[in-house]
């Protein structure tokens, strides 16, 4: 058995959510799970999860499938609405397949069949713990992209989805129907508010930020 | 009962004979005759020697429109007139008259006159001159011949009948063979002492002794009778008027000497079958008004007048009274060929043969239907006894696939101690691994794993009752806690369906004698089939309620489902073994939940839901406290 504090690099604050209905259940896989070095809150219901957990604290959730009043799936659907989506642990009985393949693709970053072996459950919480923490750092990273973006006039904006498909200036200027020196400026002015300096960096941004380039006119 | 409903059916159809006889009597167009001037049909004026009141008037009269129905659309116009002529024998009568039908009939063409009877004979024919000196005449009549000076008028014709007396006599000795006289009863007006003139040289032709009353008077015409001689038979030819000139009606007349008379008493007239005579051959005066009417039309279109006499075979019928028959020991097998016996004991069998069949086959079709009812019944019951010995069988097999189906929620119940065992004993390891174990934490730990270990064995002795084969055991039991622990049996299966199980189920315990084993056996079938018929329900809307309440002396448990609910034929078949609505089911859930509730005196009723599913409701009696 091996303990996480030792091997795994943690979040500073981070929280293991353990959602089950039965209390002997809540109460030993806390006990494991605070024993293996892990901050753990548990909850009685999906409704109490979504009222009492922390939004913007890193974690991950450990979940059982079947949940008195809407199913772990369903819980699954309103975490990921979330901005940041923490990752989910299933717990199931044996016999779910169907339901597991649906979490599985619904994102869930384990599924577990019951009774679980100890290490199997601290490793996958490890996991999602270390998965929650890259999710975050993308986010942020993404984040500041879109904000920088968003300070684009309306103008530069269509100026940096055709720069972002390849054409020169010259092209540019006569699409848009204007001088070739007017989107020198524009260009300019793009690489300085999204702080780059090349094509090839608008255009990850681009891919990024989810912005189609302009179908070159032939 | 029986007889009852034969009474009924008796008086249908004599008031439907009386209708149709009543409709049938209604003179046709009666009051309907145009004013005579502007008809170009032959106006025809008949006058009667009797009163209209006279019963075989009346028959007469409906001859002659049955003749003139005959007649088609050039038929007759009848006019009829009565004489009245034994109570007005006066002369000056005659006169007035006279006078009354020529002013009556003053504006009227009439084409014909026929005077019926002798004493309308003789008044047609003193006043022919006078009054239709150019129309034509038909005498007619029905007794005797027409007078001589009658027919000897000028464009005049004659139709008389035979009396009959002769072939009425005969009938009379071939039904008392024995007969020696005729004892004759007649009226005292001229018509009548001609009339029983005529009788009595007929019986003496007959070979036999003729006979008259003595009396003049009605008491002592029925003391007479009452002593008549052992051979002899009651010939009733009239006596309308008595010796102090009143008028008896000749059925009261007929009706007083015939049930007082101690010998049998006949009549000529037909229509007085009935009144106490015992019939024969006798003369039909519908008939006889036909063939005048008849005989009318053909006068109007002939130029030479004719003189007929009818047969006496032509108005004849043969009747007799099946209670005359009876009281003079008369066997109908002697009756001569032809003959209607009319007024009989209603025997069943002659007047109702075709009802009788038709009830007859109804009896025996029903006795069949009771005895295969009955046979039936004791199969069914021997089929009870056999099936009471393979109820709990039955009931097992059925208990083993209600499992089946549940065993995912074995595992997943037994998971959850199992899990939590697992989890305890690891994290306490962990801990003393680590050197953090605090004494406290560890006893708090062991004391948890224990406490798991005590659900997974009770989840196991659970699972166990149900699937072991088990003979019926009532004990006092909560059902409020049955339905509890049959929903946690079922819990898991409802998540895995999508099935969200709502139960309003009290605390307070609910006491009833029953099996606890194959009652909770009831409710995982219900909850199950409930689930079973939410298969096309969306997931979100599935969901089963489960509600459990005391209601006066019994406790009702009812399982609604938001499946399609039940369709008509399904609901009556429900309950029957190997009714099944899914594809791979066996049918037996239903009938064991029936079984088991007969077991316990409860019942059992399914109906459909405000909410588009089915709800079965069972009640059970609630145990008496001692």
């Amino acid at each position: 058995m091996t303990t996480p504090s030792a091997s795994q690099p943690l979040a500073p604050g981070s929280i293991v959510h353990v959602v089950d209905d039965e209390e002997p259940t809540r109460k030993a896989m806390s006990r494991l799970l605070g024993a293996a070095g892990f901050e753990v809150r548990t909850y009685g219901s999906g409704d109490d999860f979504l009222a009492r957990f922390e939004r913007h604290t890193p974690g991950c959730v450990v979940l059982d499938l079947r949940l008195p009043g809407g199913s772990g799936l369903d819980l699954q659907t309103v975490i990921a609405e979330c901005d940041n989506p923490l990752p989910i642990i299933f717990l199931t009985g044996h016999g779910e397949v169907r339901d597991s393949v649906r979490a599985i693709q619904r994102g869930a970053i384990d599924f577990l069949i019951k009774p679980v072996d100890g290490t199997v459950l601290l490793d996958a919480v490890s996991r999602a713990l270390a998965q929650d923490s890259a999710n975050r750092a993308v986010r942020t990273h993404l984040q500041d992209v879109r904000e920088r973006y968003e300070r684009l006039t309306a103008r530069e904006r269509e100026v940096f989805a055709h720069l972002i498909s390849g054409q020169l200036n010259k092209q540019v200027a006569a699409d848009l129907g204007i001088s070739e020196r007017t989107i020198k400026l524009h260009r300019a002015r793009i690489f300085d508010k999204l702080q780059t300096d090349s094509i090839a960096a608008l255009t990850r941004i681009a891919i990024d930020l989810g912005v189609d380039p302009v179908r070159a006119t032939p | 009962m029986f007889a009852v409903r034969l009474q009924v059916l008796a008086v249908l159809l004599a008031s439907a004979v009386w209708l149709q006889a009543a409709q049938d009597r209604t003179p046709p167009a009666a009051g309907e005759e145009p004013a005579a001037p502007l008809t170009s049909n032959p106006q025809v004026l008949v006058i009667f020697s009797d009163d209209s009141s006279q019963s075989w008037i009346r028959q007469l009269t409906d001859g002659f429109y049955v003749a003139g129905a005959e007649g088609g659309p050039n038929a007759p116009a009848w006019y009829f007139e009565y004489l009245d002529a034994v109570r007005f024998q006066d002369a000056r009568q005659a006169d007035h008259f006279q006078t009354a039908i020529r002013e009556k009939y003053r504006d009227r063409r009439l084409d014909l006159i026929v005077p019926v009877g002798s004493n309308a004979i003789a008044f047609a024919t003193r006043v022919r001159e006078e009054l239709w000196r150019d129309v034509p005449v038909l005498f007619a009549s029905y007794a005797g011949s027409v007078r001589g000076d009658a027919k000897a008028l000028r464009n005049a014709s004659s139709l008389s009948f035979e009396s009959g007396y002769g072939d009425a006599l005969a009938t009379v000795k071939d039904l008392f063979p024995d007969t020696t006289t005729i004892v004759v009863a007649a009226g005292i007006s001229a018509v009548e002492r001609a009339l029983e003139a005529d009788l009595g040289a007929a019986v003496t032709r007959a070979g036999l002794t003729f006979s008259d009353l003595s009396a003049t008077t009605m008491a002592g015409a029925l003391e007479e009778v009452a002593q008549l001689p052992q051979h002899a038979v009651l010939f009733i030819a009239g006596g309308q008027v008595d010796e102090r000139g009143s008028v008896i009606p000749t059925w009261q007349l007929c009706d007083m000497m015939s049930s007082t008379a101690n010998r049998p008493a006949v009549m000529l007239g037909a229509q007085f079958l009935g009144c106490g005579i015992v019939g024969g051959l006798m003369r039909d005066y519908l008939k006889v008004g036909t063939i005048i009417g008849e005989r009318a039309a053909v006068a109007l279109s002939r130029d030479r007048p004719a003189h007929e006499v009818m047969p006496f075979q032509a108005i004849a019928t043969m009747k007799f009274d099946a209670r005359q028959l009876l009281r003079w020991h008369v066997d109908e097998a002697r009756l001569p060929a032809g003959n209607v016996v009319e007024f009989g004991e209603p025997s069943l069998w002659r007047d109702h043969r075709r009802e009788l069949l038709i009830v007859l086959a109804g009896l025996i079709v029903q006795s069949a239907t009771i005895a295969a009812l009955l046979y039936e019944r004791r199969a069914r019951q021997k089929a009870e006894v056999d099936s009471r010995r393979s109820f709990a069988l039955a009931a097992h097999v059925d208990r083993r696939a209600a499992m089946a189906t549940l065993t995912g929620s074995i595992a997943h119940e037994l998971n959850q101690p199992l899990s939590s065992i697992l989890h305890n004993a690891e994290a306490a390891e962990m801990l003393m691994t680590s050197n953090r174990a605090t004494v406290e934490e560890l006893r708090d730990i062991l004391r948890d794993i224990r406490s798991e270990d005590a659900r997974a064995s009770q989840i196991v002795q659970r699972h166990r009752a149900m699937l072991r084969q088990h003979e019926l055991e009532k004990r006092p039991i909560d059902i409020h806690a049955v339905v509890r622990e049959s929903l946690q049996l079922i819990a898991h299966d409802a998540a895995a369906r999508h099935v969200q199980i709502e139960a309003d189920v009290p605390q307070m315990p609910c006491i009833v004698v029953g099996d606890q084993i194959l009652l909770q056996q009831v409710l995982v079938n219900l909850v199950l089939n409930a689930m079973d018929a939410m298969k096309t329900t969306p997931p979100g809307r599935r969901r089963v309620t489960v509600r459990s309440a005391v209601d006066g002396d019994a406790v009702e448990v009812s399982v609604a489902d938001r499946g399609p609910g039940l369709t008509p034929d399904v609901s009556s078949r429900l309950f029957q073994p190997f009714m099944t609505t899914k594809p791979d089911g066996v049918g037996i859930g239903l009938a064991i939940v029936r079984s088991t509730l007969d077991a316990h005196r409860g019942t059992i009723h399914a109906g459909n839901n405000g909410e588009g599913g089915a709800t079965f409701r069972f009640t059970l009696p609630l145990a008496v406290m001692a």
